[in-house]
């Protein structure tokens, strides 16, 4: 059965279904914004905690290698949703280009940190570590909300970006309580509204 | 006079399967039916049409022990609709300048 548009309803058609993809492709992003939220929060606070509970503090910080498994279960998520994925996009190609720069950034700048502090024997260096990749993830976020049209990820960027700002005012200690409330902040709580808006658009 | 609109685009369903592959990279033959609301049966049959002419391309597939029908656009596909578009813009200007006509009495 085939129905004949005039003109008019055939503009509107093509806005309508343009417009119905769009909404799609930001549907998918929910899952890496609260797994990723999530596990980092997580580590962050458990970190703070085992400052204090550990007779030396700075083991504490062998924590971060809870990330490595994180990254390997992230990978298997990621390439299940993308091959049952429905639909794919190139602005989905685009966006996980920016995070995948992002992780390769993390890595160089870390390794950079490491390097530097062992060889100049400086631990303050370590201090630069939250407020660095805060602004890393605020750029990435920036660039996601940009290609995605998403506005609520502007606010999140503002927000890393005051997080970076924050830690310059407050002992390295305390850097882990920010980082942890800017990833409930800026990704869990998102990641739960486009969760919310997807089962809504369903109903 | 004016211009033919391509008949093979200038139908709801078609028109609508056409413009929701522009804006991806490629898509699922459930994505489409949802996104559309046709019937699997009307849905196939309309994309056997576009695929004939060469506006997409179809990859049947297994997923597990599920068929799979992925769609994607032709460069063939987008000229098609950049000449549709262009048609129908010239539809409307040719409507908006009629109306103004009628608003200043020309005839």
């Amino acid at each position: 059965m085939e129905t004949n548009l005039n003109h008019e309803q055939s503009l509107t058609l093509i806005n309508e279904m343009i417009s119905r993809a769009r909404n799609n492709v930001q549907k998918e992003r929910r899952y890496p914004l609260l797994f990723w939220g999530y596990t980092i929060a997580t580590v962050a606070i458990l970190n703070y905690v085992l400052l204090y509970v550990l007779c030396n503090p700075n083991l504490s910080f062998w924590v971060w290698c809870l990330m490595l498994p994180a990254w390997g279960l992230s990978y298997f998520i990621d390439r299940k949703i993308h091959r049952t994925a429905l639909v794919k996009t190139h602005i989905d190609r685009i966006g996980d280009g920016v995070w995948k720069g992002y992780g390769i950034g993390v890595g160089v700048f870390l390794f950079t940190i490491f390097a530097a502090a062992f060889r100049l024997q400086s631990p303050v260096l370590f201090s630069l570590v939250t407020p660095v990749i805060l602004i890393m993830v605020g750029i990435c976020e920036y660039a996601s909300a940009c290609i995605y049209r998403f506005t609520p990820w502007y606010r999140v960027a503002a927000l890393l970006g005051a997080g970076a700002i924050a830690c310059a005012f407050v002992p390295v200690q305390v850097h882990f309580l920010i980082l942890a409330l800017c990833m409930i902040l800026g990704f869990v709580v998102p990641g739960h509204l486009l969760n919310r808006q997807t089962k809504k658009n369903h109903v | 006079m004016f211009e033919e609109l391509d008949p093979l685009l200038h139908s709801q369903l078609r028109l609508s399967v056409m413009s929701l592959l522009l804006s991806v990279d490629e898509a699922d033959f459930v994505f489409l039916r949802e996104q559309t609301g046709a019937t699997s049966g009307n849905l196939s049959v309309q994309i056997e049409k576009l695929r004939e002419v060469g506006y997409i391309d179809v990859n049947k597939s297994f997923r597990g022990r599920m068929p799979c029908t992925q769609c994607r656009i032709t460069k063939k596909g987008i000229s098609a609709f950049e000449e549709y578009a262009r048609v129908l813009q010239s539809y409307m200007t040719a409507a908006d300048a009629s109306q103004i006509d009628k608003k200043n009495g020309y005839r």
